[in-house]
């Protein structure tokens, strides 16, 4: 607020008391010429004076509110409890705008309020019946299992990938959520990676990939529960993109500059050039997805956030003869010399 | 027989879960009364106690802090939350393993085993006996009287395997489960070589027609 723009404001009241003062002085020289023009003009500004003094007072205060409302708002974090820091102004206008805005804000506040409450209610039951439709699956797991048959072990099957979604589901809730229930510490790499493939040996084993590791005598640090779902989705992956001759995986560690590299590369089908920058994009399923089906566009994408969650770099590579390699960079920081 | 205690409030997993541990060769208890757990698991003094968490009466961990109180007995716990701070909230209470829901049930008996195996200290068997020859584990040889011969990693697994079930077939998807399990990640041109190598190994110490092939069926050691 300056006083150009303050003038301009009350140009109104500034054009009235301009007009009447100098009527006044004309008048006065015109119908008291014995007065002299000096008497005419001294009571012009002395009329003028009165005038300008209240504005100017009212401009200062004007000022001093509008500037302490100016800084607040930028410091603000959040800009919608601005009411609650400023005073109330003690002039009319202010007054009312100020009331106005205290309202609005705070009818804000309990939108903003109610949504929030939905949201953490509506998370809290998904999260719970996440976990509990664990116990469905377990025991028609154990049915399956104790019932064998080509029947059930098609239903097992089925029950595997309803496990893998439902675990997509809940690392995507863990990936949002600020709290941190996630642990790191040292891992040998070589125990992340055997317990991968272990946990997904039944479906390796029929799709008949050949495995070979390299390398992984290395230790990272991590949490071991969130890196074995990031490899679980890397190897669905390379199941479901194999080629259909002689599918290989082949899993290497290796050291790097400040770093330590696990690469998971397979000979599968392979990712066109120009989708490369979008495979870890949410919902992006990509030409193969979209031809081999079954593809959500979630999992690369999960992947990424709890990434960057541990502080992992991600990254793939594909050449145009097909096979696809995923490369997990550890980085060795200081911090981690020092645990 | 190794006896093992299951507590687990949800009937059919109690029931499939008792029999799944049957067939695999455990005597299983399962209480279907929650409220004194704690001294059932005292008194019936299993080998092993696979714990749920989630329980009427009194929860899991408080069960698994009062038993370790008194009891040495090995214990697994097994809860539908998977996260490491679960895991090691249920290391705290002196649990010794912890699975979580839903359990791949391979997983679960070598869990099982590991922890019997550890905790009641068996000395794992050095030979195996086959009549005309031995299987000794410890050195990874198959002893032919005064005759050794050197075995691979995979083809000790294989015999071993073999030998388990010996005088019934073995197929072949049974042997590369069975050597996954042991860490060994084969695929099915990898065992074709290994059966190669080893039944080419056998003969030429002699052991002519140790290991037939049932076609489309698998392998039986004699």
């Amino acid at each position: 607020m300056n006083i150009r723009e303050y003038v301009k404001d009350k140009w109104v009241y500034l054009l009235c008391h301009g007009g009447t003062m100098l009527f006044t002085v004309a008048s006065l020289y015109v119908l008291f010429p014995q007065g002299g023009k000096q008497f005419a003009f001294l009571l012009g500004f002395l009329y003028l004076f009165a005038a300008l003094i209240p504005l100017y007072a009212e401009y200062l205060k004007k000022k001093r509110y509008y500037q302490t409302l100016e800084k607040t708002l930028e410091q603000l974090d959040q800009k919608n409890l601005l009411t609650e820091v400023i005073p109330r102004p003690d002039f009319f206008d202010g007054k009312f705008m100020y009331d106005a805005l205290k309202i609005s804000n705070k009818f804000c506040l309990e939108e903003i309020k109610h949504h929030k409450g939905m949201q953490s209610d509506y998370r809290e039951y998904i999260e719970m019946w996440m976990h509990e439709v664990k116990t469905p699956i377990a025991s028609s797991k154990l049915i399956v299992q104790n019932n064998p048959g080509p029947a059930t072990s098609s239903i097992s099957e089925e029950l595997d990938s309803i496990e893998n979604y439902l675990e997509q589901a809940l690392y995507y809730a863990r990936s949002n959520t600020v709290e941190n229930d996630y642990l790191i510490r040292e891992l040998p790499l070589e125990q992340v990676v055997v317990a991968a493939l272990k946990r997904d040996s039944a479906l390796l084993i029929r799709s008949g990939i050949s495995i070979a590791t390299e390398g992984l005598a290395l230790s990272v640090f991590s949490d071991s529960k969130w890196l074995e779902f990031i490899l679980h989705q890397l190897i669905i992956n390379s199941v479901k993109y194999a080629a259909e001759k002689s599918p290989r995986i082949l899993i290497t560690g290796r050291h790097a500059e400040n770093a330590c590299i696990l690469s998971f590369s397979d000979n599968g089908i392979g990712i066109p050039e120009k989708e490369l920058p979008k495979v870890f994009d949410k919902g992006f399923t990509g030409t193969n997805g979209r031809l081999r089906g079954k593809s959500t566009g979630m999992g690369l994408y999960i992947c990424q956030k709890l990434c960057t969650k541990l502080g992992l770099g991600i990254s793939v590579f594909s050449g145009p003869e097909g096979g696809t390699t995923m490369e997990l960079v550890f980085p060795k920081s200081s911090m981690t010399a020092v645990l | 027989m190794k006896k093992i205690l299951i507590v687990e409030d949800h009937k059919k997993i109690r029931d499939e879960l008792s029999l799944f541990l049957s067939h695999s060769g455990y005597l299983c208890e399962a209480p279907e009364d929650f409220s004194d757990v704690i001294g059932k698991i005292l008194t019936s003094a299993p080998h092993l106690v696979l714990l749920d968490l989630n329980l009427p009466v009194y929860d899991g961990c408080h069960i698994c802090r009062e038993v370790r109180k008194k009891s040495e007995v090995p214990i697994i716990v097994v809860t539908s939350r998977n996260t490491e701070i679960d895991e090691l909230t249920a290391m705290n209470l002196g649990a010794d393993d912890f699975i979580t829901k839903p359990y791949n049930t391979q997983i679960l008996l070598a869990r099982i085993e590991t922890l019997l195996r550890r905790v009641y200290r068996e000395t794992p068997v050095e030979k195996l006996n086959c009549d005309s020859f031995l299987i000794n584990l410890g050195k990874s040889t198959l002893e032919i009287g005064a005759e050794v011969l050197e075995l691979t990693k995979n083809e000790l697994r294989i015999m071993t395997c073999l030998y388990e079930k010996r005088g019934s077939i073995v197929s072949r998807d049974d042997l590369i489960r069975s050597l996954w399990d042991s860490e060994l990640f084969v695929d099915d041109n990898t065992l074709t070589v290994n059966m190669t190598r080893l039944r080419r190994k056998l003969e030429e110490a002699g052991l002519n027609e140790v290991i037939t092939t049932k076609r489309g069926r698998g392998y039986l050691l004699r």
